[in-house]
């Protein structure tokens, strides 16, 4: 659209902005007193200028709509454990208060696995640039990518549901048992197994709830629509994107889903908006890019976690033929 | 008819339905941003104050009861946050000019200048690329015409031009509703242009 643009409207601007000349501000005046219409489309536009002054971008009102998400789930979480610490206290102060020897010695001498530790949470992480692996009390195995938890209850963990909360990437080795069911929570949806190997993948930065399953069976419920439940089979990947309400299935080399349990990141046919998520989730670094263009570049390829920041840099400069600039954990991508 | 769906918005919420409450935001946040701003003259506060009020509304939906429509129930909810907060900051909080202002202005014209600042608000975030960079760069950061020109390496002209576009764009956009009364009221607190 090619604006015309008449002098006086460059006036207006100018006058409001006080970049004006004192013969500027005359001729500007003398316009203004000419007529009411002038006068009216002078003081809009001031109050245009009153009310910009505070300024919202649309990546500011994106950014704090997944802070209102992150509050509500951290909201949930410590009501949960303070309801369940409040009750136990109340409930333990209610009836034990007067026989409370006897509740303490038969608590030790019949039951020494009393409730009493009920709110006690596991909670293992996996440093930025780091994968861990831990054995959980049944057996299963589990890898946790960067940056990413999960989160189980030590004493009910083995009773009759094996639950695990996860926040961010994690592949589940599950031992079998088919009286115990396993399941993964996060906050856009569970995964249910008996036994099997999976990758599941809801960052909360992300609106996306993903899993890849590589071994056996697992049935996928989605916390919107409580009735909707779905089987993959091995070598599926589903994805849920909680903005849209919809999922995509669809067959998958499953090693580029897991690759990342050995330090490495393979890439097939991803694009460049792809690569820096995963590089600002090891690196902890922040990547902007110059030319929102160059975003679709496509690469393939692998990373490791163990290299640093600079050797993936140079390999994108080289492959893409783009520059980079490093300032202050931010990276600047530009068109060379 | 805005207020039925209103009412089934919320309605959808009580259930639990995520997409509601994320049209829920989409519609008001920034508006409420910029109303609740008016109460407490700090933007990031403001900002933080309107996400609790979001925060409060899923966590507890299920215990409202709520007759009238939606978007009074937010409104009022973040004025009855905004008025909290000012009580519990009397001793740190500066009361200035905006602050007292609210307190005498009606809730309804509170609310109808709040979505003007949010529909300039949005009307600048479309602007094309260029020219939002120049009005930024003038508007926030308060540069002249020339540092505008140094700093992006174009010339004066070119800054008036865009300038002069911009500003041209805002107000039309705002004109084509029907605030035009509103801006007559505005008009007899302002004439004392050019003066300053």
């Amino acid at each position: 659209m090619t604006d015309s643009i008449n002098d006086i409207e460059i006036l207006i601007g100018k006058s409001i902005t006080k970049n004006t000349t004192p013969e500027e501000n005359k001729k500007l005046k003398s316009w203004i007193d000419s007529s009411d219409a002038n006068q009216i489309l002078y003081n809009q536009t001031l109050n245009v200028w009153t009310k910009s002054k505070n300024l919202f971008s649309d990546a500011e009102i994106k950014e704090d709509k997944f802070k209102i998400q992150a509050k509500i789930n951290k909201d949930l979480r410590s009501r949960i454990q303070k309801s369940r610490k409040r009750n136990i206290l109340y409930k333990l102060a209610a009836i034990l208060a007067i026989p409370i020897t006897f509740a303490i010695s038969w608590h030790f001498t019949q039951n020494p696995n009393n409730n009493l530790e009920e709110n006690q949470f596991c909670e293992i992480s996996s440093p930025q640039g780091n994968v861990s692996k831990c054995v959980l009390p049944d057996g299963t195995e589990v890898w946790i990518n960067t940056g990413s938890t999960i989160t189980y209850c030590t004493n009910n963990f083995n009773k009759d549901v094996r639950k695990v909360n996860l926040e961010g990437e994690a592949y589940f080795h599950v031992s079998g048992n088919n009286q115990k069911p396993f399941k993964v929570i996060t906050p856009l949806g569970s995964v249910n197994v008996t036994g099997t190997e999976f990758n599941v993948k809801s960052y909360p930065e992300s609106n996306k709830f993903e899993t890849v399953l590589e071994e056996g069976s697992v049935e996928l419920c989605f916390l919107s629509n409580s009735q909707q439940s779905l089987d993959l089979i091995p070598g599926e990947r589903a994805v849920y994107n909680s903005k849209k309400n919809k999922i995509i299935i669809t067959k998958v080399d499953t090693e580029i889903y897991s690759s990342w349990r050995n330090g490495k990141i393979i890439f097939k046919d991803a694009t460049l908006n792809d690569l820096i998520i995963e590089l600002e989730r090891i690196y902890d670094i922040k990547f902007y890019l110059i030319d929102k263009s160059i975003g679709e570049f496509r690469f393939r390829g692998m990373f490791s976690y163990n290299n640093n920041l600079i050797n993936a840099l140079e390999k994108i400069k080289k492959t893409a033929e783009l520059n980079y600039h490093i300032e202050n954990k931010e990276v600047r991508l530009s068109k060379k | 008819m805005p207020e039925i769906i209103d009412q089934n918005i919320f309605n959808k919420i009580k259930t639990g339905n995520e997409t509601a409450f994320s049209e829920l935001f989409e519609k008001y946040y920034s508006s409420l941003c910029f109303f609740c701003y008016d109460y407490i003259a700090d933007m990031d506060k403001a900002r933080s104050l309107v996400q609790q009020v979001f925060v409060d509304l899923w966590i507890k939906r299920k215990k409202l009861n709520v007759t009238q429509s939606i978007k009074p129930y937010m409104y009022c909810a973040v004025r009855n946050k905004s008025i909290d907060y000012i009580r519990q900051h009397k001793n740190t909080i500066q009361i200035n000019e905006i602050i007292e202002n609210t307190q005498e202005t009606p809730f309804q014209n509170l609310i109808q200048e709040a979505e003007i600042n949010n529909k300039i608000n949005a009307s600048i975030n479309q602007l094309p690329e260029k020219c939002r960079e120049i009005f930024i760069l003038c508007r926030i950061e308060g540069l002249k015409y020339k540092q505008v020109a140094h700093k992006l390496n174009i010339s004066v002209k070119t800054v008036e031009m865009q300038m002069g576009i911009a500003l041209k764009k805002l107000r039309e956009n705002l004109s084509n509703q029907k605030s035009i009364n509103l801006f007559t009221i505005f008009i007899s607190k302002k004439s004392n242009f050019l003066t300053g």
